[in-house]
């Protein structure tokens, strides 16, 4: 239960963010899209062995959660979430490829290590972009955002429908699950019985509430369209931000900043 | 790529799925993990699934004003039961299932793949299951190969004459192992070099067997007792779905 509860308000804890007041919130949401796209897309196509090069990236998630207002711990929190299974993939590297790769000063690390460190750097830098998106600009904006990027209307409305239905049903699986935890010996787990009859019934209940969501709607005029008051502008601060981002992405992607200082300094 | 690598992703994969379940979600593979062409790759064999998935949806909607707000209550249940920890009693521990299987039985394979995609992206949004990058590739293995091989099962185990629950048990325990042999393929393509791809995706595979088989035949038993229920229940609804024609809800158990 307290698996899909925790879920529930963490849920609630992004919506709550997503309607901050920073100069971020208010950019055109396909700005956001599109900038955290091409930060990802930066980050993955590094090989498995770069680690230096994938430093300076870290400055874009610390300056979108600085200027966003975003709680760096809940950001740290929610990022360490995926970091079990890269931190598995890497794990044993070190012990298992000890094929020279690097020097740090007197140091000599292994490709293992490189590995290691690289795999986990960028789990943390993809993951901790997409949450920076969710949390400046919310599901309701990225779901239109993507319409106007032509995304299929019907998927938008779908993404829109899940949207609004999971606060939903998230409340009733809550409810029957808390029902049964406190009907049990010692708040044990459901066993799989129970569990198949529990999600059956929530089965049912969805059923039956599409049919009273679906009369509601018709009886308020529904056309089978989501309409929306929210209109998007993309201004010269929208230009400015993707321009800027992107083109630090590139500089960082195609040299190695580190590096350079390095030769700079020496 | 590095021996000490791929052996690594097996005890990772091992590790994820017995050990921290409740932390590691094993079935979406997550943000960052695979390179881009890889990732490209597997987005660009999604598209043309999404694309006839997309043109079938509309056309039903065209006709039923009611079909999109229930498609978006079952892909929002989908959501709902595939973030459920259930036990798995060999590993001692909880996992999750797909909740693929159940989609395409009702909705149909096309249908359930945009319903899975739909799903797997607000996942990869909000709770952080598979990633931005990794959408393509969580949509191939989760929504296309799930609702495909679990649509065709339940179809093919009909014709043969089986019951609502035996053929609603075999489309969610195949969906749910094939989802993971995908997955694992995805995983060890994305990782292995060129020609040792195989031996990788059976290591990668082995390692899922733990909590995979357990969890898949409860899989089954889940979509078996949803099939059952609302043949008790509901039986106009599968009439609606096209599961059973309006002679059979009398005799369909």
């Amino acid at each position: 239960m307290s698996h899909i509860e925790t879920s529930y308000l963490d849920f609630g804890r992004l919506e709550a963010l997503s309607r901050g007041d920073s100069f971020l919130h208010r950019l055109d949401p396909r700005t956001k899209v599109l900038t955290t796209v091409f930060f990802v897309l930066a980050v993955i196509s590094f090989d498995a062995y770069t680690v230096s090069a994938l430093l300076p990236f870290l400055l874009y998630p610390a300056v979108l959660s600085g200027w966003g207002g975003l709680p760096v711990g809940y950001l740290l929190k929610r990022v360490s979430l995926v970091m079990p299974f890269a931190l598995m993939v890497g794990l044993f590297n070190p012990l298992l490829d000890r094929d020279p790769g690097a020097t740090l000063g007197p140091l000599e690390l292994s490709g293992g290590w490189l590995s290691f460190a690289s795999i986990l750097l960028r789990v943390f830098l993809a993951s901790s972009a997409a949450f920076i998106l969710i949390a400046l600009t919310g599901m309701p904006d990225i779901a239109l955002a993507l319409e106007r990027m032509k995304v299929p209307r019907i998927f938008v409305v779908q993404i829109l429908f899940v949207y609004r239905y999971i606060f939903v049903l998230t409340e009733e699986a809550v409810r029957m699950m808390r029902a049964y935890t406190l009907r049990s010996v010692h708040g044990r787990r459901p066993g799989l019985g129970i569990y198949a009859q529990i999600v059956g019934h929530l089965l049912l209940r969805t059923l039956d509430r599409a049919r009273r969501i679906y009369l509601a709607m018709v009886s308020r005029g529904f056309d089978g369209e989501v309409h929306t008051l929210r209109t998007f502008h993309l201004g010269l601060r929208d230009v400015i931000f993707l321009v800027g981002w992107v083109s630090v992405f590139s500089l960082f992607r195609y040299q190695n900043i580190p590096a350079w200082i390095e030769r700079m300094a020496g | 790529m590095s021996l000490a690598f791929k052996i690594s992703l097996a005890v990772a994969t091992f590790s994820c799925t017995t050990l921290m379940p409740d932390q590691a979600d094993a079935m979406h593979i997550s943000e960052g993990i695979l390179p881009f062409p890889w990732a490209a790759l597997w987005f660009a064999v999604s598209l043309p699934f999404l694309f006839f998935a997309v043109r079938q949806v509309r056309k039903r909607a065209a006709t039923d004003l009611s079909y999109k707000p229930l498609l978006g209550l079952l892909t929002a249940t989908v959501f709902i039961v595939s973030a459920m920890p259930i036990p798995i009693p060999t590993a001692g521990t909880c996992s999750h299932p797909c909740g693929t299987a159940i989609s395409a039985i009702l909705l149909g394979p096309l249908a359930s793949i945009l319903v899975g995609a739909g799903a797997l992206l607000v996942q990869a949004l909000l709770m952080a299951h598979g990633g931005i990058s990794t959408w393509g590739a969580n949509i191939v293995s989760m929504a296309i190969v799930g609702s495909v091989v679990g649509f065709a099962v339940f179809k093919t185990f009909r014709r043969m004459g089986a019951g609502l629950a035996v053929a609603a048990f075999a489309a969610g325990l195949l969906a749910d192992w094939a989802t993971y042999a995908t997955t694992a393929l995805e995983l060890a393509a994305g990782v292995g070099a060129p020609g040792e791809i195989g031996p990788l995706f059976l290591q990668i595979a082995a390692a899922f067997v733990p909590t995979q088989l357990p969890i898949g035949i409860i899989e089954g038993f889940m979509a078996s007792g949803m099939v059952t229920l609302l043949a008790k229940r509901r039986p106009d609804m599968l009439v609606r779905f096209h599961i059973l024609k309006p002679e059979e809800v009398s005799s369909c158990l």
